[in-house]
């Protein structure tokens, strides 16, 4: 019975010529490929690269409330302080006003309109606050966003999380919700911004690489064989 | 010429509707479902991202009940040019695909996936919907 390994190898074309044509196509194919793969490996990073810039802008922006509190209560115009000739003078005298400077400390975060409430209203209008504290929650926003939504899960379980993690304040401060403070409304905004949930930390990273995307593309020229600009979608 | 002020004002008429909207769509979940501290059966996105669209998520499977989307159809019908992105989001079930509706006042497009569905769901059909993706 004759082998079937003859006719396999005469499959494989014995001239050399046609042996180096097929080596070359094989090493463009192979280039190529180390190309498409660098391409993949470049994107990836440039996409690890935003991560960190999404987070370092959700830190700065968390951390930056803390700075100009801290800077607002060193320097309190309407804070009382010791009159001049005295050995302390122009010092704060740390009445009772200064716990009350910190008040609106964090104002420019909110926004009349537009974008997305980093403490929905789905959520917040559940709980019986007060206007002033609604007021809070209602204008903390990222401010104006473009974008299409699709029929991913993500607003829903933004929602979810949110809510737990209100419970959570109310219970961790021993607050019943009509007793919260605007100051303390403030202050579950920023743990929102700041929070580690992945449900939450993930979609306010997507909004923040999302609008730095935006940036890059609208304000700072690229070679066009570079970044391409996506759809804006969810 | 187009100016900021009018591009505001523009603006604030989107924001203005979709507000309208959105308490028109509420209205109309409440009388089929409810969403409260203690349990939701639909979640409504509230916040208007420059697009005609308000995105109302259904956390159970009966707020995709034909009568609850034709309530649906029919406050849109009196927003021309707007939709409602209906999101499937099923506790229990959230290894299912991303899938949905969207309500506009001509058309639904339906892009549920029954065959997840349980048997009882399976034959929910809309009057003139149209198959579609996320896309349409």
């Amino acid at each position: 019975m004759p082998s079937p390994l003859p006719r396999i190898l005469s499959a494989v074309p014995q001239a050399w010529h046609v042996r180096l044509e097929i080596a070359k196509a094989v090493q463009t194919l192979a280039a190529q490929d180390r190309n498409q793969s660098d391409r993949r490996t470049e994107l990836a990073a440039l996409r690890r690269d935003l991560d960190d810039v999404a987070q370092e802008f959700a830190n700065a922006l968390r951390d930056c409330a803390f700075s100009i509190r801290s800077e607002l209560r060193k320097y309190n115009a309407d804070e009382p302080r010791v009159p001049k000739g005295n050995p302390d003078g122009g010092q704060w005298t740390r009445g009772p006003q200064y716990a009350a400077s910190t008040a609106n400390d964090w104002s420019f975060i909110l926004r009349p309109h537009g974008g997305h409430h980093f403490v929905p209203r789905a959520v917040y209008k559940k709980f019986p606050f007060k206007s002033e504290t609604r007021r809070v929650f209602d204008q903390a926003r990222t401010g104006s966003l473009k974008a299409r939504h699709g029929w991913s899960p993500e607003h829903a379980d933004y929602n979810r999380a949110v809510e737990e993690a209100l419970k959570q304040f109310l219970d961790k401060n021993n607050i019943e919700p009509e007793d919260i403070t605007p100051d303390q409304a403030q202050e579950f905004v920023f743990e929102i911004i700041g929070s580690r949930d992945p449900r939450i930390r993930n979609y306010n990273l997507k909004l923040y690489r999302r609008e730095i995307v935006h940036y890059i593309l609208h304000h700072i020229p690229i070679n066009p064989d570079g970044l391409e600009g996506g759809a804006d979608e969810e | 010429m187009k100016n900021n002020a009018d591009d505001d004002e523009f603006y604030e008429q989107q924001v203005a509707i979709f507000d309208r909207l959105v308490e028109q769509i509420e209205a109309q979940l409440n009388k089929f479902g409810v969403d409260s501290l203690e349990h939701s059966d639909y979640s409504i996105y509230e916040d208007y991202w420059g697009y005609p669209q308000v995105k109302v998520s259904m956390l159970t499977l009966k707020m995709l009940r034909p009568p609850v989307i034709e309530q649906l159809q029919r406050v849109v019908k009196m927003y021309p040019g707007w939709e409602i992105v209906v999101a499937v989001v099923i506790d229990g079930h959230r290894d299912w695909p991303e899938m949905g509706l969207y309500v506009r006042s001509n058309e639904i497009i339906d892009g549920l996936q029954r065959q997840y569905f349980p048997e009882e769901f399976q034959d929910i059909r809309y009057p003139g919907a149209r198959p579609g993706g996320q896309n349409d």
